[in-house]
């Protein structure tokens, strides 16, 4: 009973140094700050406020034939995602190596969404679109989620991303290159960076 | 001897199977859910703290800690090493994990990610089915380990009371 007790401690104790390693080494802190996660949600509440789109706006959006992104894991792309005309999954861990597959749509207005309303890659990947000078006032997100999408009964598919083929056929130089002289532009006429069709963005802004 | 009916027979092949099957299931399930916590901590903690069953203070620090030990549990039973501290960790999780939904977080336990196959098993009150069946089947597989360590009747040595001598 005692020797038993004493190898329960012995893997607790392995379980922990290694969390503890893991979290470190993630960058997890093994206690919350509470004055900064405040500050989080309140920043988060007004980032949803700002790029929510409503489920009937969302709709007509993508049966409009616009650019919806799945910012889940290709796992969960594949278990299941919106059945849009134009749907892509980029992942938000991924962004960087995926993100120039959506280049050709700056300045059109996209719709992302993650699993639901608390999940964090849809927010992250709104991050590092606007990193790569994607208009913030043309990229909206759908809150709730696949979760939302699942719950208001929208048609699904199943299967990995279509425009998956077109991954590497782009060089990393050409992908860099396009996104600074994009943003090269809109630094010199000083002026917000606009698409063709951001237009459309408003009008799904102002729409009920 | 194995190949014959079950009967009373601790060393039939259906036993071995039953219980490594009951074995396999407990404890791949337990690997597989606490990889996906690893590999996702941030959601994990947000699923901690939902459950308020502890201090705010200590979510992080069990969402970190707490996939390595399903994780580690799970090897353990496998690999039959330690496999009655694992058992044990694994059982003391599942109960902890029953108490938990019947404390009020009847929803999403936080299990499996929203995309796993695997997430109607743990979806309102098939997650108390989920975890009791576990909880069974770990029962199961220690009793049939039991019994099948137990030494058949004649393979126990004949002790024969000598007749003492003068």
């Amino acid at each position: 009973m005692l020797r038993s007790g004493v190898r329960i401690l012995v893997l607790l104790a392995g379980a922990t140094l290694i969390g503890v390693g893991y979290g470190r080494y993630r960058q997890i802190p093994l206690v919350p700050d509470v004055q900064q996660i405040k500050e989080e949600r309140d920043q988060r509440a007004i980032w949803v406020q700002q790029t929510g789109i409503d489920l009937a706006d969302f709709v007509r959006h993508y049966q409009a034939g616009r650019l919806v992104i799945d910012a889940r894991a290709p796992e969960a792309f594949e278990e299941g995602h919106l059945d849009a005309p134009l749907i892509m999954n980029i992942p938000a861990e991924a962004a960087h190596d995926c993100l120039h597959r959506a280049l050709s749509f700056i300045g059109t207005p996209i719709v992302i969404y993650c699993s639901s309303a608390d999940c964090e890659s849809a927010q992250e990947l709104w991050d590092d679109m606007r990193s790569w000078a994607f208009p913030p006032e043309t990229l909206r997100v759908f809150h709730p989620g696949w979760i939302g999408i699942q719950e208001a009964k929208l048609p699904i598919a199943r299967g990995p991303d279509m425009f998956q083929d077109d991954l590497g056929q782009q060089s990393e130089e050409e992908e860099t290159s396009a996104v600074e002289d994009y943003a090269d532009a809109a630094a010199e006429s000083g002026e917000e960076p606009q698409g063709d069709d951001s237009s459309g963005a408003e009008e799904e802004q102002e729409a009920p | 001897m194995s190949s014959a009916a079950p009967g009373r027979n601790a060393n039939w092949i259906g036993w071995t199977i039953l219980e490594w099957t009951a074995r396999l299931a407990v404890a791949l399930l337990f690997i597989y859910t606490g990889y996906t916590k690893v590999m996702d901590p941030a959601t994990f903690i947000k699923e901690v703290r939902s459950y308020e069953l502890m201090p705010f203070a200590l979510s992080n620090f069990t969402a970190l800690v707490l996939p390595w030990v399903e994780i580690i549990a799970g090897l353990l039973l496998i690999a039959s090493v330690w496999r009655r501290e694992a058992r044990i960790l694994l059982a003391l999780m599942l109960v902890v994990f029953i108490v938990a939904k019947a404390a009020g977080h009847g929803g999403d336990c936080g299990c499996v990610p929203t995309y796993s196959f695997l997430k109607p098993l743990f979806e309102g009150w098939m997650g108390f089915v989920t975890n009791a069946v576990l909880l069974l089947l770990l029962g199961v597989e220690t009793f049939l380990e039991r019994l099948r360590r137990k030494p058949a009747p004649e393979a126990l040595p004949d002790i024969k009371q000598e007749p003492a001598s003068a």
